[in-house]
């Protein structure tokens, strides 16, 4: 009877993981269809990566890897309040990459006080790509 | 079954009696109003609490919380723009929790204390503040050292975001001038 119990809810254990993992996978292919239909792709992870990494622009423009940690599975430090950020890759972060609308709130922000100017689908496609894959 | 009901009864007093204990102790823990209401809207503390301590809306009157909802786009040199619908349920809950609403003391001194034609931007450039802990924006923390921004409240104050600032362990023994 035990053995029983324990098994069923082993078994919608797996079931709820594969769901959440599924569920991520979801978000960030809707995005990248969204990103494609827009006449982006195909994207390239080591664009992504340059993206992340090239400088600000202007004067208060902050690099993406400054707030995020320079590899994006650590914990970062927003350059100007301090508060900490938690990890920007899904792989390290299960909560990353989980709302379609949050992604594009921040990729506008994010790109405006980096670069000074809205990244364009083809740079937000090639990011997301090196988050999904950065090892 | 009298007896039964008297039992069950009993049993339903103690429970009532309890509920009455947790609630009353609860509002203990506010400090019976003494300080600042704590932050209790999610939306508020997701969108508001990302790049900095969600500060508790008692800090500073609705006006000023309306005006800093106006200028996210240029926020203390970020871009902190939210879309419309969520724009507006914040504006709501921060109308409604600002200091000159809120029926805890320290919330009504703050709104007393400024003038009604001044809305401040920042809690840190109050008189009131000011008062506390001098002009200076940047401030260190003595044990470490370290030199912070004034604005980060919860390095010193580690319960800010409960509304709690009147601690007598507060994280630092001397005063910050
Ligand atoms: C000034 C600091 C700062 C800079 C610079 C910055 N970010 Fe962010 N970013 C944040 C903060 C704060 C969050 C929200 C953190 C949270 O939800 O915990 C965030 C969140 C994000 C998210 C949302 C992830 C999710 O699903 O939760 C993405 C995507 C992102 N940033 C991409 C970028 C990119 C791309 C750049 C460079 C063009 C960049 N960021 C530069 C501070 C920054
Ligand atoms: C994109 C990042 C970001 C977001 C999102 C954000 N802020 Fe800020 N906020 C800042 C920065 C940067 C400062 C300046 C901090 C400093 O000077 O140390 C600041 C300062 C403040 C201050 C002044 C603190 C003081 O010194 O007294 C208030 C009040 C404030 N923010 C309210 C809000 C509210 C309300 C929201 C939600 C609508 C919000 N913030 C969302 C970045 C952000
Ligand atoms: C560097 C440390 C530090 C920072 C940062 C800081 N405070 Fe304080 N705060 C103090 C000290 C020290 C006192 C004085 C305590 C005393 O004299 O009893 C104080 C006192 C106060 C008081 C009055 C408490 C009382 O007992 O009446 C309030 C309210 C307050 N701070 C709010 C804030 C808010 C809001 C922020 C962020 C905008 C903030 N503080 C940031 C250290 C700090």
């Amino acid at each position: 009877m035990q053995g029983r119990s324990c098994f069923f809810s082993l078994a919608w254990m797996l079931l709820f993981a594969l769901f959440l993992v599924e569920a991520e996978a979801a978000v960030v292919e809707e995005l990248l269809n969204r990103y494609q239909e827009q006449g982006a792709g195909p994207f390239n992870a080591q664009r992504g990566e340059r993206l992340y990494r090239q400088p600000g622009t202007g004067d208060e423009g902050s690099r993406c890897a400054e707030c995020h940690a320079e590899d994006p599975r650590k914990v970062g430090k927003h350059v100007r309040t301090g508060k900490e950020i938690a990890p920007l890759s899904p792989q390290v972060n299960p909560e990353r990459l989980q709302d379609a609308a949050k992604v594009e709130k921040w990729f506008l922000r994010n790109c405006k006080g980096s670069l000074g100017r809205e990244c364009t689908p083809q740079e937000k496609g090639d990011f997301l790509r090196y988050l999904t894959t950065a090892r | 079954m009298p007896y039964r009901l008297g039992w069950m009864g009993g049993v339903a007093f103690l429970f009532m009696g309890w509920l009455v204990f947790a609630y009353s102790s609860e509002h203990k823990q506010g400090d019976g109003k003494r300080d600042v209401a704590p932050v209790e809207n999610a939306l508020y503390r997701a969108e508001c609490g990302s790049c900095h301590l969600a500060y508790p809306p008692g800090l500073l009157p609705s006006r000023s919380w309306e005006k800093i909802l106006s200028g996210l786009e240029e926020h203390f040199g970020e871009n902190a723009e939210l879309s419309g619908e969520l724009r507006v349920e914040l504006e709501d809950y921060l109308r409604k929790h600002g200091a000159d609403q809120s029926s805890y003391r320290r919330s009504q001194k703050i709104a007393a204390s400024i003038p009604a034609q001044q809305m401040p931007l920042r809690i840190s450039e109050t008189a009131y503040f000011r008062h506390e802990h001098g002009e200076h924006r940047l401030v260190k923390i003595p044990g470490s050292g370290e030199k912070i921004s004034v604005s980060r409240c919860e390095q010193c104050h580690p319960r800010a975001e409960q509304g709690f600032f009147d601690e007598h362990k507060l994280r630092i023994s001397s005063r910050n001038r």
